[in-house]
């Protein structure tokens, strides 16, 4: 049963492709969207978002790359993308200095899946467990040594990337990054029509979603923060 | 004397053959007449003639002529003697009918040669239309100076504004024209007090204004004299309907003037110069669109076009430039035209190209060539194709859009390999080139359909199974620890593990008392049986052996309320050990001890000592 979908989705696949190659972008994008319906896949992703580019929807194009990124950080190919279709949006958006090394942080965070920050947590624990034992059972003192450095050093790490990857597990489960979807945006100070507008935002600008009240949504880009329609933007 | 006469009259007869050999014989009219008004048809002759033959006037109605008048005059100018002799016949005839017509040539006789003149062509304009009409002759106002001004209307002077066309396309030439009408009035000058409009909408392309001669003209029923003052050729640049503003002109007129009489004496007729402006009307020009459907290689270019190509050479070395000559013809908006891009190879490394423009402004646009200079020099070696070149234009006669294609051309370019000798040792060398970025796009899509990231996930996060991969391993630890301090403590109590050992011990002891007693060694089989049940009693009572004897075991182990039988057996057991060990015994004694050590051990095993 198994086999059958994935001969099937490879078959859509491949007309997908046979249709992005004929210049019929449209066409492929609506056959990729169909595909990672049934089965998301960081490949399929990276070609959704390269079939929207050539339509110029600059901002379903990101939307794509930053998913496709999601399931396979390393991805290379949408890395470089998504950085070309980025130098083509209208903002040009400053990261908020919060923490001076956030921005290291969040790019170590997401250059490892999710999985893999699990494991490693994991296993680190173990080690420092290891560790733990030479160091109270062992007769050589090199081997206490070692072993009680390691431990500290290892449960050190082990909680770090059990950090990271609760925060990814978070980012997953809120979904609280998003792109604009709409041309052009003004944020206001309240969640009402008739609120100040604060600051204005284009289309394919990355904001984080703070907080919610029926069909508006508080965002925060870089510093400013304001309210705007939940509809004129798209969560990752 | 003689001699000078002689050659006084040769010089002149030389002069005179001279004069003969030049037959000038021209006929002149004005080209444009009106019926009913008559006018004069002139032969002009630079030679004595005979028999001068006039031709038959047809068209038009003879009046008066021939009138003969001659004039001859002779000049002497920096040495040179030249003469000149006029003979002209002059006919006053008149126009019958409207129509334009031809005049025959006449025909003379001169030194026994026929000489014809040219034809004359006149057109005939109708005259004026009866309600219109005021000659200035038959005005008998009595005017002062005022009314002069008002003798000068509309109707005797205006302007027209004349476009060729009102309705064309994008791009197509139009030729507007000012020209004065007047009739009944004296035009002295134009003035410099012009505005032209601005032609927005329009490129101007302006014609060399030639003098300014009149010319007859009827319209509207009446004939005028007419002088065009300005023109220039016009190419829409934008479909819809485009207004050209009115044009202001201003002439000086020579007013007569009919004053006050002054006296019999004072007949001199005085002039007042008028200013007087006029101006030509706007009119609108109705663009049309180009047809859509344009082709992909549209220049821009309206009229009628040729395309023409030549290559400088097909064989070249690399390194050595190519040259594509690319000529196109024709009338149009050639200005405009946009240069025919050229798809080198890539191995070519392409120049700015050069455009010479030899283009003339004519009234229909404007005509000529422009010729493209393409340079490009391959930079290697192979065979290389240049494809074909392709310009399209829309063609305003056959109202639709033309492709012009030059051919192909296929080059050669012979590799060059660099070679330097050193001291007889040849280097081949490669220039190398770093990777040269030439634009930036997106990566292609990803084509394999068995490599895909699909998410897995073998471990949730924050699911009871992943703490379990924390809490497992832990709670091993904690046990593994736990035990093995355990161990390491007993290990530590001495006397303890002794107690523990103790039947280990023995045992082992044991074993090897059965080899000995197999073995029959009956002094070293008790020895060993001895030692056994002393050892084990030691180590499980805790007591060091030397501080051990018969008598307080019974004692000790009493206290330990272990059973009487059993403390039996244990003196038995040791009394009988130490006795055997020196007397000789009888065979199964050594059985019985054995087993009875044994038995006394594991009873022993079993109480809680």
């Amino acid at each position: 049963m198994m086999n059958i979908l994935l001969i099937l989705l490879s078959t859509l696949f491949l007309d997908a492709n046979a249709e992005y190659a004929s210049g019929n972008y449209s066409q492929a994008a609506m056959l990729y969207e169909h595909l990672v319906a049934e089965q998301p896949s960081a490949e399929v992703y990276y070609n959704l978002g390269n079939a929207y580019y050539k339509q110029g929807e600059l901002a379903q194009s990101i939307l794509s790359y930053e998913r496709a990124l999601r399931l396979k950080p390393s991805y290379k190919d949408a890395q470089y993308n998504l950085e070309l279709v980025e130098s083509k949006i209208v903002d040009r958006i400053e990261e908020e200095q919060s923490f001076f090394l956030s921005e290291q942080w969040l790019f170590i965070r997401n250059a490892l899946h999710m999985q893999v920050w699990m494991v490693m947590s994991i296993v680190l624990f173990v080690l420092m467990l290891v560790g733990f034992l030479l160091f109270a059972f062992s007769q050589t003192v090199w081997v206490r040594k070692t072993a009680f450095y390691t431990s500290i050093v290892a449960i050190v790490l082990s909680v770090v990337a059990c950090v990271n990857a609760a925060s990814l597990h978070y980012r997953d489960v809120q979904r609280t990054e998003a792109i604009i979807t709409q041309g052009v945006v003004n944020v206001k100070s309240s969640p009402d029509r008739s609120g100040t507008d604060l600051f204005t935002i284009h289309e394919g600008s990355k904001v984080t979603i703070t907080d919610e009240i029926g069909e508006w949504c508080c965002v925060r880009v870089g510093n400013n923060i304001g309210w705007m329609q939940q509809i004129h933007l798209e969560r990752i | 004397m003689k001699k000078i006469l002689s050659i006084l009259i040769v010089c002149q007869l030389c002069v005179l053959a001279m004069a003969a050999d030049e037959v000038e014989f021209v006929a002149s009219a004005p080209p444009q007449v009106i019926m009913g008004k008559p006018f004069q048809l002139t032969y002009v002759v630079n030679q004595v003639v005979r028999d001068f033959r006039a031709p038959e006037f047809t068209d038009f109605e003879f009046l008066v002529g021939p009138y003969i008048a001659q004039s001859s005059s002779t000049s002497f100018e920096n040495g040179k003697r030249t003469s000149s002799f006029r003979l002209t016949y002059t006919y006053t005839l008149k126009a019958k009918k409207e129509g334009t017509y031809t005049i025959s040539p006449a025909s003379v006789k001169i030194d026994g040669k026929q000489y014809t003149s040219n034809g004359v062509r006149i057109t005939v304009l109708p005259p004026d239309a009866p309600n219109t009409g005021q000659s200035q002759a038959k005005n008998e106002s009595v005017s002062g100076e005022q009314r002069d001004s008002e003798r000068v209307n509309e109707e005797n002077i205006f302007m027209r504004t004349i476009v060729s066309k009102t309705k064309v396309c994008e791009q197509e030439a139009i030729l507007l024209t000012y020209k004065l009408y007047f009739a009944g009035v004296d035009v002295a000058q134009l003035t410099n007090n012009i505005r032209i409009p601005e032609f927005g909408g329009f490129l101007k392309q302006d014609l060399e204004q030639s003098e300014i001669q009149t010319e007859l003209e009827h319209y509207d029923g009446r004939n005028y004299q007419t002088a065009v003052l300005y023109r220039t050729v016009l190419f829409a640049q934008r479909a819809g309907d485009i207004k050209i503003d009115p044009a202001q002109f201003e002439v000086v007129l020579r007013v007569q003037n009919r004053a006050r009489v002054r006296s019999f004496f004072d007949i001199n007729n005085t002039y007042t110069m008028v200013a007087k402006p006029l101006e030509a009307p706007g009119i609108t020009i109705h663009v049309d669109a180009l047809p859509s459907g344009k082709p992909m290689s549209y220049s821009g270019g309206v009229g009628q076009f040729t395309m023409d190509s030549k290559i400088s050479s097909t064989d070249v070395q690399a390194n050595e430039a190519i040259t594509l000559t690319i000529t196109i013809k024709g009338t149009g908006n050639l200005k405009l035209v946009k240069t025919p891009s050229v798809d080198w190879p890539d191995a070519f490394e392409v120049y700015d190209a050069k455009v010479t423009n030899d283009f003339t402004n004519t009234t229909v646009g404007t005509t000529g060539a422009k010729v493209i200079e393409y340079l490009a020099i391959p930079r290697a070696g192979g065979q290389y194709t240049i494809p074909a070149v392709e310009m399209a234009y829309y063609d305003t006669n056959d109202k639709e859009y033309r492709i012009l294609r030059t051919k192909e051309y296929t080059v050669n370019i012979a590799r060059v390999h660099g070679e330097q000798e050193t001291n007889g040792v040849v280097n081949s060398y490669v220039n190398k080139e770093d990777i040269q970025q030439l634009a930036t796009d997106i990566r292609y899509i990803h084509t394999d359909a068995n490599m895909l990231t699909i998410p897995m996930h073998v471990l949730r996060f924050g699911s009871w199974s992943f703490w379990m991969c924390y809490c497992v391993p832990l709670l091993l630890v904690v046990i593994v620890f736990v035990v093995f301090r355990r161990r390491i403590k007993e290990n530590a109590d001495i006397t303890r593990v002794r107690y523990k050992k103790a039947n280990k011990v023995a045992q082992r002891r044991l074993k090897v008392a059965e080899k000995l007693l197999r073995a029959n060694q009956k002094e070293a089989f008790y020895e060993e049986i001895e030692r056994a049940a002393w050892t084990y009693l030691s180590d499980r009572l805790s007591i060091p052996t030397s501080q051990l004897n018969k008598e307080n075991i019974s004692q000790i182990l009493r206290a330990k309320s272990v059973s009487e039988a059993l403390i039996e057996m244990t003196m038995h057991v040791l009394s009988e050990a130490e006795f055997a060990r020196y007397t000789p015994q009888v065979d199964g004694a050594m059985q019985d001890i054995f087993a009875t050590t044994s038995k006394l051990i594991n009873s022993l095993e079993e109480q809680k000592l």
